[in-house]
């Protein structure tokens, strides 16, 4: 499989599950079934979101925002997530869940902005690789693929970090 | 909404019927005829007449009934475990909520208290996103965090509470902004109750008119030879403050009892209670009256009506019969003697019992020196909010449909930095004036506004208003710009500080100096910001170009000066300290440009979402640049100019910030910023004279007590990748190794380290290399 295609595999299980999934305890983690032997091959499973693990306190939060966002309530899912972040403010996931409600609702300067954001809180290199895959993403449905490809090449870098670690 | 509207009647067009001369002589069918044509003709007047002031009363009525101010809320504290929070702001908290203290903590609205263990009894409360119940909860705060969250009785303790947010003020139509205006449930049930005992017994029964009431007073008044009693309804009361003139005649009186009969048949006694509450007279400040219960309470007794005990609702009732006679004030001993009438009364009336009229009699007035008649106590930060919600609402809507607007103000924090600053204002010469504002650095929310030396003061708002030259607070633009070019500038580059002559515009030649008035010769780059030296600064900002000093200032969100100057290098460019957060939430965030705001959202009364105004943040600097610029600011705080803090903030915290000083110590500001808070003070004089105050001896001193009080997270970036750590030696510039004679560790820019290295890092190398062959040589 090349890169190119397995960036987008990525991006697109993280925006079907990721609320739930990059953040919080394992539960509600459930891909879709077709992707489910792909996404278990890789061995970087993208959906662990590393060590940046969501504070105790929010996890409801993170999980309500979850089940509003699967519903389509964007609005209510951004609302739990904003009120999760100013709890727990430096926390790299909520940022990135925020992020990829954004890029749901099809606001994906926002969507680019948060991913970076989140970037900027973390140094765990599976976080950051879905962050820059969400950053191209989100740039290649502005127009933007010389951004876009600028973003893959990051989440290259640091997918091969996380798979030397 | 007005029912009346369509009842305009011609204006009234004469003054009763003119029934003044008989016909005398004349034939009795003529008479008859006449007689029934003038009553007729009269029945027609006084009908358009009765129409007449049925519209005046009603429309007047209505367009006070219907005007419902927003209520404004502080945010909500949320409770887990693991917050940072002392027993002292938890307190402060608590008290901007109204809770009472009462054993138990048994109804909601209540708190209790032992030692470090709380017990708090929230109220329900329909939030923007779903209601929170009102639940009675334990915690506790020992070591300045909560712990041992629970709720007795509960299945489960709860990981989070979210306690219902402080009302914290009301935006009310212009034409009527000094009223409090309260509703009728928000009344204390005995205030209302021991009203209607003392002014109109029947008031329940009458339709606006007692008949018993009025021969009452006329007897009273025969007796007196005079007017010693006016039997007047709760509704008369009302209709004669609607229109309030000394005239007192019986016409007029006439004209007020056909006005209380229209308006009890078009409203229900509540209604009329409660515009009552809302409009009778009871005090006058100056040339102002005072107007409704709710203010009145604020203005005797500095605290909201719903606060009031019992001995303090009887003097306002007592007041309603002559507020200067019994103006508690001026005639203390007669206020106090109409108080314990009113109590007497509503003892006699079943409103209490003796008991409590007996502990009521027993306390003192309560009534606070000057009166405080401000709306909100919390005017700056009210301002804010205004400003803020004008550009989605017209004014109308804001002040009369109740919409409920949900701010981001934090008491705590508010209190901690009114305290701070005044206490040293107070310390300092009359007349120095300052201002404040405290953010969260994350997501840009404003938790705390100070316009000026009384917080209470609802007049300029120096925190927005106050456009005043920032100083040294510029050099981090400078500062900034250079690190975005790491082939060029890294923490450790030197720069020249030595003697520099410009040209301002006009030609005048003008040599920036530096505080200590001394040239320290070469200064690294982080060194010359640490310390504050202008020289430097200038030398570099003229360096890198004033355009690109005036873009990284637009980009962090500063006002660009409308012409560029030399000058603007050492801050002689005016921003409000409102501003200035702006510019520095850019830095504090990590390089994101966050809007500030005031508002999260505003509601229709019912509780239905009308606006959210969410977070967003655009990222405007490299991570990079902007990492390097905040070491370089903790610098400021560890061996610079701030060094003072210390005094209040641990080391441990690793605050970052900026002293700023403009000429003759005529302003002095301080920005500054931990983990979790951003906060900036301004102190000056409002006609721009000197204080002789510089940043530190001043602003940084109210900023160190107010962080000082607060809950801080240390400033702990985390490292961009493409951040490593190296030694450079500080006069020189070049990369040196730990252990070099003069060198410091600095993150640099990885791939742009300095190009030389000293020769005490190449002595290094090689008696390395040694070390390594000699190892080589026995393995």
């Amino acid at each position: 499989m090349n890169t190119r295609r397995l960036a987008r595999l990525i991006i697109w299980v993280m925006l079907m599950g990721l609320v739930a999934g990059c953040s919080v305890a394992p539960r509600d983690r459930e891909p879709p079934p077709s992707e489910q032997g792909d996404l278990t091959s890789d061995p970087q499973r993208p959906l662990k979101g590393g060590e940046a693990q969501v504070p105790e306190v929010v996890v409801a939060l993170v999980s309500d925002a979850n089940a509003a966002s699967s519903a389509g309530d964007h609005e209510q899912a951004a609302v739990r997530l904003e009120r999760a972040i100013r709890i727990a403010p430096r926390n790299a996931a909520l940022w990135q869940n925020l992020a990829v409600v954004r890029y749901r609702q099809e606001r994906y300067a926002q969507a680019e902005s948060l991913a970076l954001k989140s970037n900027s809180l973390t140094a765990d290199a599976g976080l950051k690789r879905q962050n820059w895959l969400l950053v191209a993403e989100a740039r290649r449905a502005m127009g933007d693929e010389a951004g876009a490809r600028e973003a893959e090449a990051e989440a290259k870098r640091f997918a091969e970090r996380a798979a030397g670690r | 909404m007005a029912k009346s509207t369509k009842r305009r009647s011609t204006k009234k067009g004469s003054r009763g019927s003119p029934t003044r001369r008989s016909a005398k002589g004349r034939r009795l069918p003529g008479f008859w005829r006449w007689s029934v044509r003038l009553a007729l003709s009269g029945l027609v007047v006084l009908a358009a007449y009765t129409a007449y002031l049925d519209f005046r009363i009603t429309s007047e009525f209505e367009g006070k009934r219907w005007a419902i101010p927003a209520r404004v809320y502080a945010r909500p504290l949320e409770l887990y475990n693991g917050l940072q929070l002392s027993a002292d702001n938890l307190e402060r908290e608590i008290e901007a909520l109204d809770y009472a203290r009462q054993a138990g903590a048994s109804t909601p609205g209540s708190y209790d208290r032992r030692g470090d263990t709380f017990t708090l009894h929230s109220r329900a409360f329909e939030f923007w996103d779903g209601s929170e119940p009102a639940r009675r909860i334990r915690l506790n705060v020992g070591g300045g965090e909560v712990s041992a969250l629970s709720q007795p009785g509960a299945a489960q303790d709860p990981a989070l509470v979210r306690l219902d947010p402080a009302r914290i003020g009301s935006i009310y139509p212009a034409k009527r902004e000094d009223r409090v205006l309260v509703q009728l449930g928000e009344v204390p049930p005995t205030l209302v109750a021991g009203l209607i005992a003392v002014e109109d017994h029947h008031f329940f029964d009458h339709y606006g008119l007692s008949f018993t009431g009025i021969a009452r007073a006329l007897v009273a008044n025969i007796r007196a030879g005079r007017v010693v009693q006016g039997g007047s309804t709760l509704t008369q009361q009302l209709v004669k403050n609607f229109f309030l003139t000394q005239d007192r005649t019986l016409w007029r009186k006439a004209n007020e009892a056909v006005m209380a009969v229209l308006l009890e048949l078009h409203y229900d006694k509540e209604e009329i209670l409660e515009a009552y509450l809302n409009e009778v007279y009871l005090a006058q400040d100056g040339s102002r009256a005072i107007h409704g219960f709710g203010l009145a309470s604020r203005f005797y007794f500095a605290k909201p009506l719903q606060q009031l005990d019992l001995a303090e609702q009887a003097l306002l009732i007592g007041m309603v019969k002559g507020p200067s006679y019994y103006n508690p004030r001026s005639n203390p001993g007669r206020a106090k003697d109409r108080r314990d009438l009113v109590l007497s009364e509503m003892v006699e009336t079943g409103v209490i019992d003796e008991d409590a009229a007996w502990r009521a009699r027993s306390s003192g007035l309560g009534v606070v020196p000057r009166g405080r008649t401000a709306v909100t106590n919390y005017p700056a930060f009210m301002d804010l909010v205004k400003r803020h919600l004008r550009r989605d609402y017209r004014y109308e809507d804001l002040s009369t449909e109740g919409l409920r607007i949900f701010t981001t103000f934090a008491p705590h924090v508010q209190q901690a930095t009114e305290r701070a600053l005044s206490r040293h204002l107070e310390r300092w010469d009359e007349g120095i004036e300052g201002a404040a504002v405290m953010v969260n650095v994350d997501d840009g929310e404003v938790g705390a506004v100070v316009g000026g030396r009384d917080p209470r003061y609802d007049g300029f708002n120096r925190a927005l208003d106050a456009h005043r030259p920032i100083g040294s607070l510029i050099k981090p633009a400078i500062y900034l710009t250079a690190l975005s070019r790491p082939d060029t500038y890294g923490l450790g580059t030197v720069l020249e500080d030595k003697p520099v002559t410009l040209e301002d515009r006009s030609g005048n030649r003008w040599s920036p100096r530096n505080y200590d008035d001394a040239f320290h010769g070469q200064v690294p780059l982080w060194e010359a910001l640490a310390k504050s030296y202008n020289v430097p600064a200038v030398r570099l900002g003229l360096d890198l170009g004033l355009p690109a000093v005036t873009e990284t200032l637009v980009e962090l969100g500063g006002e660009p000066p409308r012409r560029v100057y030399p000058s603007m290098l050492l801050g002689a460019l005016p921003q409000s300290p409102l501003q200035v957060a702006r510019i520095y939430e850019t830095i504090a965030s990590g390089g994101f440009r966050v809007p500030l705001r005031a508002v999260r959202g505003v509601t229709t009364a019912e509780g239905e979402p009308l606006n959210r105004y969410e977070l967003a943040v655009e990222r405007a600097f490299s991570p990079e640049s902007v990492y390097l610029l905040t070491t370089a600011m903790q610098r400021v705080v560890s061996e610079g100019t701030a060094q003072g803090l210390a005094r209040w903030i641990p080391d441990h915290v690793q605050a970052a910030g900026k002293t700023g000083t403009t000429d003759d110590t005529r302003d002095s500001w301080f920005a500054g910023f931990t983990g979790n808070r951003l906060g900036v003070v301004w102190v000056g004089r409002d006609k721009n004279g000197r204080t002789g105050l510089t940043g530190s001896s001043g602003a940084m001193q109210i900023w160190g007590e107010a962080f000082g009080a607060l809950d801080l997270k240390p400033l702990e970036p985390v490292p961009p990748e493409d951040i490593e750590r190296i030694w450079v030696q500080s006069n020189t510039g070049q990369l040196a190794v730990a252990g070099c004679e003069g060198a410091v560790e600095l993150p640099y820019v990885r791939g742009h380290q300095p190009a030389d290295t000293a020769p005490c890092a190449k002595r290094r190398g090689a008696l390395d290399r040694a070390a390594d062959w000699v190892k080589g040589l026995f393995e």
